[in-house]
């Protein structure tokens, strides 16, 4: 049974979004919860799942236990959000399939195939099992979405608006589904703004303004409300105040939740019998039957691992993406090489010795410098640039990584999807497209504009900075609010490399001191030069350039603290809640 | 004979005061000048040849009379006969001197009276001769006779001596004649025997015809050669003697007739009318001319236009012996009427010539006096003139014109302005020459005004001028040694005017000045190059420009400043430099080059620094190429 | 607050965690720049003293870091007499690169780190040398 007790809810400054909500499901309901827009109903949804943004006043139970102190286990709670929780590139089957294995240990082979056909077939979508998402229609796409949430056998599957969108032939099925998931000892509260097919749920729970002003079955709603149509309800509940209407209710609830749970007792009855009957495993108890055993998650690894998976088969499906890695990876190559496809230029070195006069001295001293500050310019804007363009791509592949699909890690970490294996999948996945990137870059310009120098070394840099920068923007895109806004701070950041490396223009000495340790640009840029230490391009740059070059393994070791801080960003990030 | 006699009379005083007084030789050197000036000296130089060659007679000087330059040459010497300061402080002496007319004096004149008197020819007969003999020596006596009147008796006695060996000259000279005449008497007779033998053909036949002719001849003439030859002794023996005889006449009669010269010369003039009176009685052969040669002679052509006779002589020295006694009435005369000058002059006049003579001796004192003052202004003006002394020649002038009415200044005012205008002009031409820096001129001026005047206030003036412009001279070379010494070539530099001027006569000095004007330059300009090169902010290419200088010239101040300048201002390249050589002296080779190279850092154009650095690089890779 | 966001996050961790970062940072900076150092152990070498008195630094080992500024001469058998400006101050010194060092690319403007030995002239004799 859920119990709710005087659930209260604020956001902000004492606006109470849910008022001194009390309700009870048995556990084997069907119950629809209804009001007019705004009265709280999701909120209500996301109270009893626990994500419901802003303070919580009273108390849930769930059977016996308060779910603050112990709450859902991923597996016994399936929650249908508004928006889609499936990524478009796959296929309904792949949805399932990549859903079972995050919630259900052990799930592999054939057994794994049979859950997910049984599943699909479930919520009927077996014959479209392997449709890509993207071309499923509303209806469908929510008989996924609640396929994927009871592929772990919750025990309470909240389903918010899952009907709304849907025209009535797909609104009717998807109730008919519900009512149908219910049956198997489960209790289903459905959020829905359409009052047709109420006579299917078992009761009714109305809210009005955060108020609860009715629950209890469909049948009884008219006269409560002595209304003569349903259509009628919202504005009879706008006759009165809310608080009127809760204490209306106080006065009524005992009595119709008592009806409430009289039928639902009958129903568990019922149940328990037929289940007995038609059980062919006789050495389960006969009550723990009725529970239907907790779904173990699988361990942190084998979710890593089949994020990693999935995580692939999408960047593969989806082909824009694809092409504008290529098009990075191909690309920005050659845009480096331009700058000395020919190789660079030699240096002609200065005379030394004492018998040039002074005006010869002179001019041969700004001959050099001219062409020095070309060749050192050069070997320094190329290597600069590469490290730019790395930056550029680092945050690319990760700017939107979390961010993009942010609501759906959301709802599989709220069905038991760990952080950790998330950012993992993440890391290892982009960590590939990293190397991908870093080598190629490297190796290019390295072969084609016979970049001097320690080869091993420079992809070393070139991979360092890439990393780190994506690091951090995955990081920027675990904590950014939106995609975008996770793309435009990824997108300033790779724009203040530049400026703020020293590269460039030298900074004042204490603002490039404190600032320094956090461009990663600065620290590959200076790596890579170091390993032309033993060319005479060394010497020359650091003639050109005003900043100081730092030694390369602090340069290494600077790096690799900007990928741990940036995934240790990303991983706290990922932990906060952004259910919205 | 009047007119030329006072010239002889002088030329005769000057020389008779040679007997007392001889005076010293002119100046030699020839310098244009007055008439007065000595202008005799080369004679008096030669004087002696001349006096010798001319003058010499029978081994005795006679004294020479130069009516040119009225001056007399007498024994080597010669002197101005017109102011002859011998003869001036005679005169004075004579003016100042008593009157001599004491009784001896009287006793004496009066025996000189009475030998003349037994000599007059109306009155001389041998008795008179005799006893005019015998009073000579007595005459003698007296201290004022100077012993003439012996020397005459002496020579008297010569001549009667020389007389007496006439008388045995002519005998021997019978004995010779007497011989002569018959050694011709033998010649003849030989001659007439030879010539019977053959036969009277004439000479010239037997001269071209035979042999034996010829052979004749010389047997002949072998026959009369000792007869010819004895014949020619005879005659020569008799020429000597003769002329021995002559001889010793004329050289009694030469001997007097000097003497009676010789007194004449000596203006004793009372003597030569004794002397004379003898003559005349001893040597009575009419033959009185007065056999003297050379300047005498000359003196007597000179005066008298005649050749010299003894009468001549007596004429004269009486026609002398009238003149003073008329010069001495003359005086008296004058005096009273004031005209010193005519006065003094006559007196002076008789005074030169008649000396001894009692007029003149007997002259009152107190009248002598009355133109001492005067003859010794006048004797004042003529030594004044004589040298040179013009402004006091003026004054005297002046002073004589006060004394004497009749004193023509005219002379001695046209000498004294001549000389001084003259010298005024030589000192224009001097002054002319030291502006103009003609020092030869101005030496030849200065020292020809000094010899015309030499005490011209002016000269001192002038001289003082171009003395000190001398001495201005001798101060600038002077300072021009001294400083070249020092190697002060800046005060030589900046004082160049002044020593430009100073040396252009002299070779060395001007070589040595135009090497110092040299230095200068090179010193100037490598100031010049310090200062530019510091106005463009460079002020260590300035030091060492300086300082490259100053290696060369240690001692240049304006230099020397310079450096001490910029060596502040160019600090850090100077203290560089120091502690490179200094450390480079210390055997720091490393430290020593770090130094030189941080001087070169501070100026890299520095010569110094670029030296330093190849030094010791030398020295620390020896084989560095 | 929602049950699911509540014990997310914990600010002890994060300052924690942060202060860690840093002296991670820290430590590593120092250690990679006192590892990137050659010579670490050699004296740098004062100038001041070398300046004044070169002789009574013989025999020690110092290292310097500047840029190269000329070749002052060059022996076949004794090596290059080079002059280093000296980055701290503003001096230069002589230093003979020997010619076991010949085969080093030395070229003007460049800038090393020379571990020196000074010699008995007071010479700055190199033993080593490196890219700065």
């Amino acid at each position: 049974m859920l119990e709710l007790q005087d659930v209260s809810l604020f956001v902000g400054d004492e606006e109470a979004i849910l008022s001194r909500v009390s309700l009870k499901f048995p556990r084997r309901h069907f119950a629809a919860i209804i009001g007019p827009s705004g009265c709280g109903k999701s909120t209500l949804l996301k109270a009893i799942a626990g994500i419901a943004p802003g303070r919580e006043e009273g108390g849930i139970r769930w059977d016996t236990r308060d779910l603050i102190e112990h709450d859902f286990a991923p597996s016994e709670i399936g929650y249908v959000p508004q928006f889609s929780i499936a990524h478009e590139e796959l296929t309904a089957r792949e949805c399932v399939s990549a859903a079972v294995k995050l919630r259900r240990r052990g799930a592999r082979g054939e057994e794994l195939e049979t859950l997910v056909e049984n599943t699909l077939d479930e919520v009927g979508l077996l014959e479209f099992a392997d449709r890509f998402v993207s071309v499923l229609s509303g209806g469908q796409k929510r008989r996924l979405a609640l396929a994927m949430e009871i592929a772990s056998a919750p025990a309470i599957l909240l389903c918010d608006e899952v009907t709304s969108g849907l025209d009535a032939q797909a609104e009717n099925e998807v109730v008919h589904l519900l009512h149908g998931l219910a049956g198997h000892n489960r209790l289903v509260l459905s959020v829905t703004h359409s009052l047709r097919h109420l006579d299917l749920y078992d009761s009714v729970a109305v809210l009005h303004r955060g108020v609860l002003a009715y629950h209890g079955p469909a049948a009884e709603l008219a006269h409560y409300f002595r209304i003569e149509n349903l259509e009628d309800l919202y504005g009879r509940l706008e006759e009165r105040e809310p608080a009127d209407w809760a204490a209306s209710w106080n006065k009524h609830a005992a009595a119709y939740t008592a009806e409430i749970y009289e039928s639902a007792v009958a129903e568990v009855i019922e149940s328990f019998t037929a289940e007995e009957l038609s059980d062919e495993d006789d050495s389960a108890p006969a009550k723990q039957r009725h529970v239907a055993p907790a779904v173990e998650l699988p361990g942190a690894v084998s979710q890593f691992v089949t994020l990693l998976a999935r995580r692939f088969r999408i960047f593969f499906r989806s082909r824009g993406q694809l092409l504008l890695q290529l098009g990075l990876i191909l690309g920005f190559p050659v845009l480096v090489a331009i700058f000395a496809w020919n190789g660079l230029p030699q240096v002609q070195n200065l005379s030394v010795g004492l018998d040039l006069n002074v005006v010869q001295q002179l001019s041969e001293a700004s001959d050099f410098l001219k062409q020095a500050s070309k060749v050192g310019s050069l070997v320094s804007g190329i290597v600069m640039f590469q490290v730019i363009l790395l930056t550029l791509m680092g945050a690319n592949n990760a700017g939107r990584e979390i961010a993009a699909e942010r609501l759906i890690f959301e709802k599989e970490k709220l069905s038991g999807l760990r952080c950790v294996s998330y950012i993992a999948s993440k890391a290892v996945f982009l960590l590939l497209l990293v190397a991908a990137q870093s080598i190629w870059m490297g190796l290019f310009v390295h072969f084609i504009c016979g970049f001097p120098g320690d080869l091993g070394a420079q992809l070393v840099f070139l991979l360092l900075v890439n990393a780190a920068m994506t690091s951090i923007c995955l990081g920027i895109s675990a904590w950014m609010a939106s995609a975008e806004q996770a793309s435009l701070v990824s997108i300033y950041l790779v724009g203040f490399q530049l400026p703020l490396s020293g590269a460039v223009l030298a900074l004042p000495d204490w603002i490039g001191a404190a600032v320094r340790p956090f461009i990663s640009a600065y620290w590959s840029w200076s790596g890579v030069l170091q390993t032309l230490r033993g060319e005479r391009y060394y010497d020359i740059v650091q003639m050109v350039v005003q900043t100081a070059l730092s030694p390369a393994a602090k340069c290494a070791w600077v790096l690799c603290i900007h990928i741990v801080v940036g995934l240790l960003l990303a991983w706290t990030g990922s932990r906060a809640s952004r259910m919205t | 004979m009047k007119t030329t006699l006072p010239a002889l009379l002088l030329g005769l005083a000057a020389l008779s005061a040679t007997a007392q007084v001889v005076d010293k030789p002119a100046p030699s050197k020839p310098a244009p000048a007055p008439a007065q000036s000595n202008g005799g000296g080369n004679n008096g130089g030669g004087g002696n040849n001349n006096a010798n060659s001319q003058s010499s007679f029978l081994g005795k000087d006679v004294p020479f009379f130069d009516p040119d330059n009225e001056t007399v040459t007498w024994d080597g010497k010669s002197w101005n006969v017109t102011n002859n300061r011998v003869f001036q402080a005679r005169f004075e002496k004579y003016l100042n001197a008593p009157a001599e007319d004491d009784a001896k004096a009287a006793e004496y004149d009066a025996l000189l009276a009475q030998i003349r008197n037994l000599l007059r020819p109306r009155n001389v007969n041998p008795t008179t001769l005799d006893e005019a003999f015998s009073l000579l020596p007595k005459a003698s006596e007296y201290r004022r006779d100077a012993g003439l009147c012996d020397t005459i008796s002496n020579q008297v006695y010569a001549a009667w001596q020389a007389q007496q060996d006439r008388a045995r000259m002519l005998a021997a000279t019978d004995a010779l004649e007497a011989e002569r005449d018959r050694l011709n008497r033998n010649k003849v007779v030989t001659l007439e025997s030879s010539s019977f033998s053959t036969g009277g053909a004439s000479r010239a036949d037997q001269n071209k015809d035979s042999v034996a002719t010829r052979a004749n001849n010389e047997r002949l003439n072998a026959q009369i050669q000792p007869y010819d030859l004895r014949i020619v002794e005879v005659n020569a023996l008799m020429k000597a003697t003769q002329a021995k005889r002559a001889l010793k006449e004329l050289q009694a009669k030469i001997e007097f007739q000097s003497l009676i010269v010789q007194l004449f010369l000596q203006r004793r003039f009372q003597h030569v009318l004794i002397a004379t009176g003898f003559y005349r009685n001893v040597f009575n052969d009419g033959d009185d001319e007065v056999q003297v040669k050379g300047s005498a002679k000359d003196l007597f052509d000179k005066s008298t236009g005649m050749p010299p006779t003894v009468s001549t002589v007596d004429a004269m020295a009486g026609e002398v012996i009238r003149d003073v006694a008329e010069g001495v009435d003359a005086y008296n005369y004058l005096i009273e009427r004031n005209e010193l000058d005519s006065a003094t002059k006559r007196l002076s006049e008789s005074f030169l010539i008649g000396e001894y003579l009692p007029p003149i001796r007997t002259l009152s004192r107190d009248k002598k006096r009355v133109s001492l003052s005067y003859a010794q202004k006048g004797n004042q003006l003529v030594n004044a003139i004589e040298v040179k002394d013009y402004a006091l020649a003026e004054k005297l002038v002046h002073e004589m014109e006060g004394l004497a009415k009749d004193f023509d200044s005219s002379n001695p005012m046209a000498a004294i302005q001549t000389s001084k205008t003259i010298a005024a002009m030589h000192l224009a031409k001097a002054q002319n020459a030291a502006v103009a820096g003609d020092h030869e001129t101005l030496e030849a001026e200065l020292q020809a005004a000094t010899e015309i005047w030499p005490r011209n206030p002016q000269l001192a003036d002038v001289a003082g001028m171009v003395f000190s412009q001398g001495n201005v001279q001798n101060k600038a070379l002077v300072d021009f040694d001294q400083l070249l010494g020092q190697k002060n070539y800046r005060q030589i530099f900046d004082d160049q005017g002044r020593f430009i001027a100073a040396v252009a006569f002299d070779e060395k000095r001007k070589a040595q000045l135009t090497e110092v004007m040299t230095n200068m330059r090179v010193i100037e300009t490598a100031i010049g190059t310090a200062q530019q090169r510091e106005k463009i902010g460079d002020p260590a290419g300035a030091w060492e420009s300086a300082e490259q200088a100053f290696e060369k010239y240690p001692t240049d101040p304006k230099l020397n400043e310079l450096r001490a300048d910029l060596t502040t201002k160019a600090a850090d390249f100077v203290r560089a430099l120091r502690r490179a050589e200094e450390l480079e002296k210390r055997g720091q080779p490393g430290s020593s080059l770090a130094w030189f190279l941080k001087a070169q850092q501070e100026y890299p154009n520095s010569d110094f620094a670029r030296e330093g650095i190849e030094r010791i690089t030398k020295q620390i890779l020896p084989d560095a190429s | 607050m929602a049950r699911r966001s509540r014990s997310s996050f914990q600010p002890q961790w994060l300052i924690a965690g942060g202060i860690a970062l840093v002296a991670l940072f820290a430590a590593g900076s120092y250690f990679f720049n006192q590892a990137s150092d050659p010579y670490r152990t050699a004296a740098p070498l004062t100038v001041a003293t070398y300046l004044e008195n070169s002789n009574s630094l013989r025999g020690n080992t110092y290292r310097v870091k500047g840029d190269v500024l000329n070749v002052l001469g060059y022996s076949p058998s004794e090596g290059r007499l080079i002059s280093v400006g000296v980055d701290a101050t503003n001096d230069i010194v002589p230093v003979l690169i020997p010619s076991e060092l010949g085969h080093r690319d030395i070229e003007k403007g460049q800038k090393f780190i020379f571990l020196l030995e000074v010699t008995d002239q007071g010479i700055l004799r190199a033993k080593d040398l490196t890219k700065a």
